[in-house]
């Protein structure tokens, strides 16, 4: 009883924080088939709502550039978890600045540490690069990964993820 | 010499040196082929230039789009349109271009100088994407200055196209040298491990023929030892027949000369008396004769029917029927058996009392008749046996082994008329039945013969 009674607390303060950082301009929308939206339906995540959330560091080398290099984010799992996914949901269409659109099969981000990278070797993506937001696998640790079917997934200039 | 010396190292090369060889081939061919399959794997990997022909497309499609915005925004400034936006997207593709592989491909293409040339141009005029309207000649400007970079992506897609085919070409080359290389190696495996094979059946077919000359051996020196057995079976039958035979046929041999003699001399009586004698040894030689005849007839003619009965039984009675046959019945015999034990055997009577009387007929023959025999039935393991134990004169320790063997008689008893067959009858007879006999014995205390028969179930 008395857990509920904090989890009933807790829930209106989450939406709360959710709702006043979507002040700022909006890097990424996710919409679809989640439980705790905070703007139409759709939940906005802008940079400092980003930089918010728990930091997660990742090492790989990439298709496009030389070496290993050192990615700085958030976790997609993290925010999904954040947001509540419903449970039909099994694909997530990813979308960039440049109208690229890919669909992504849902289990990547729980299968693996997919993050949604703001930094590149404590460089700050940009627009005109490859950011704001890039999806990044951890590429080096899973031999899986370096298959090519999974290269065309690292969706750079990302702005949108819908759930479906 | 020389000659015989080749041919043990040909020999030597054919047995071991070429099997040691294939294996080694086939070690070396399996890693070949092992290392090969493994660069074939990595190199499917390798999928660096598939991304460039796209790389190049979305800069040629982003150029193409900002264009397409820049024009429409130059015929009606109040569009949406964002045009500095499309530059950013642009601009995204020019430094992806200049980044890793991508740009490897456009130095290697030659393109690189002028794509550099392009982009600072591009660059430059970036202002003009944040005005709201355009001079006609800052509009000729940017569409010039984009459809010469367009041109370039154009020629660079192309290449892209070509590079990416040349180097699947060179691909599908290399693996498929490589295939034919395993290939090759595969039939290497395949005639060495054929050779190994091969000399594997060749060393199963030595073992084999050594196996068959080991048993032609064995069956040769079991032939021996049954030859050496005949010999020793003639050598015993002699020694058995001087000793048996002579001294009737010295007897018949006497009184025949003192017949011829002085029978002139002689009384009635005493020629009859001598006439006698003879008889009597020739019925003794006739005896014996017919004893070794009929050892041979019962042991191979002997029909066995085996079937459960009680030794004990047996025994009282053929001992009833051996005190009524036989002057012998002031001989005591003893018979001692515990109530306790069964005494149900499995084993042919008929056989089993003649083995008991043989053993009985030899405690009173060579024991003294003041002298009891004891009868015991006792249980042993899976057996009950029959114990007749005298306290005659014994057998010595070197005649025990013997003792059971045809015609075999110990120097021991060369005063008692016999022949060596009874024992060797009573053996034959306990194993037709499953059976066996012991002997237990010593030098002037007395024997244990035993007969044992497995115990019904």
């Amino acid at each position: 009883m008395l857990r509920m009674s904090i989890f009933a607390l807790l829930l209106p303060i989450c939406f709360i924080s959710l709702k006043a950082s979507a002040k700022d301009s909006t890097l990424l929308i996710i919409s679809g088939a989640i439980e705790r939206p905070n703007i139409n339906n759709e939940a906005h995540f802008s940079r400092t709502m980003l930089e918010n959330m728990p930091k997660k560091t990742l090492h790989t080398s990439t298709l496009v550039t030389d070496g290993v290099k050192r990615f700085d984010g958030v976790l997609v799992r993290d925010l999904l978890e954040k947001l509540g996914v419903n449970k039909n949901a099994s694909q997530v269409e990813a979308s960039a600045l440049n109208d690229y659109k890919i669909s992504i099969p849902l289990a990547d981000f729980y299968d693996y540490d997919v993050l949604l990278a703001t930094h590149m070797d404590a460089v700050e993506l940009l627009s005109t690069d490859k950011g704001p937001l890039w999806l990044v696998y951890p590429r080096d640790s899973q031999r899986i990964l370096q298959d090519i079917r999974y290269d065309y997934r690292w969706v750079w200039q990302l702005n949108r993820l819908h759930l479906r | 010499m020389i000659h015989t010396g080749s041919f043990f190292r040909k020999k030597t090369v054919i047995r071991y040196v070429l099997p040691l060889l294939a294996i080694v081939v086939l070690i070396v061919l399996l890693t070949v082929a092992l290392l090969r399959l493994a660069t074939i794997q990595r190199e499917m990997r390798h999928n660096t230039n598939a991304n460039m022909v796209w790389v190049v497309y979305y800069a040629h499609l982003e150029t193409m789009r900002l264009t397409d915005v820049v024009q429409k925004k130059a015929l009606n400034p109040e569009l949406s349109d964002d045009p500095f936006f499309r530059y950013q997207m642009l601009l995204s593709r020019l430094n992806l271009l200049q980044d890793g592989p991508q740009a490897r491909f456009l130095e290697a293409a030659e393109l690189m100088p002028e794509f550099k040339k392009s982009v600072t141009s591009i660059q430059k005029i970036e202002s003009l994407f944040q005005k709201k309207t355009l001079h006609t000649t800052e509009l000729s400007e940017v569409q010039s200055l984009l459809s010469d970079f367009s041109a370039l992506m154009l020629k660079a897609s192309t290449e892209a196209m070509t590079t990416q085919w040349n180097e699947l070409g060179d691909g599908i080359d290399r693996n498929r040298n490589a295939v034919l290389a395993i290939i090759f190696i595969l039939i290497g495996i395949l005639l060495s491990s054929l050779f190994i094979s091969a000399q594997l059946l060749v060393a199963l077919k030595k073992i084999r023929n050594n196996e068959r000359v080991k048993q032609r051996e064995a069956e040769l020196k079991r032939q021996l030892e049954h030859e050496k057995k005949i010999s020793e079976l003639h050598r015993s039958f002699g020694t058995m027949v001087s000793h048996q035979f002579r001294t009737p046929l010295a007897i018949i041999d006497a009184s025949m000369q003192r017949l011829l003699r002085a029978s002139h001399r002689m009384s009635t009586e005493d020629i009859k008396y001598r006439a006698l004698k003879a008889k009597e040894a020739t019925e003794r030689l006739t005896h014996l004769i017919e004893s070794i005849l009929h050892a041979d007839q019962l042991v191979e003619q002997t029909h066995i029917r085996l079937q459960s009965f009680c030794l004990l039984e047996l025994t009282l009675q053929l001992l009833e029927e051996h005190y009524a046959s036989t002057d012998n019945s002031s001989r005591i015999i003893f018979l001692s058996h515990n109530k306790k034990i069964k005494t149900q055997v499995m084993g042919d009577p008929i056989l089993s009392t003649q083995i008991i009387i043989n053993f009985i007929s030899n405690a009173e023959k060579y024991s003294t008749a003041c002298t009891p025999i004891t009868i015991s039935i006792k249980q042993n393991n899976n057996q009950v046996c029959c114990n007749i134990t005298d306290l005659g004169r014994g057998i010595a320790a070197d005649d025990l082994d013997s003792i059971f063997q045809r015609y075999f008689r110990s120097n021991a008893v060369s005063d008692v008329a016999g022949t060596g067959i009874g024992l060797y009858v009573a053996a034959e007879l306990a194993a037709l039945q499953q059976g066996e006999v012991h002997v237990e014995s010593e030098l002037g205390v007395g024997s244990t013969f035993t007969l044992c028969l497995p115990a019904a179930p």
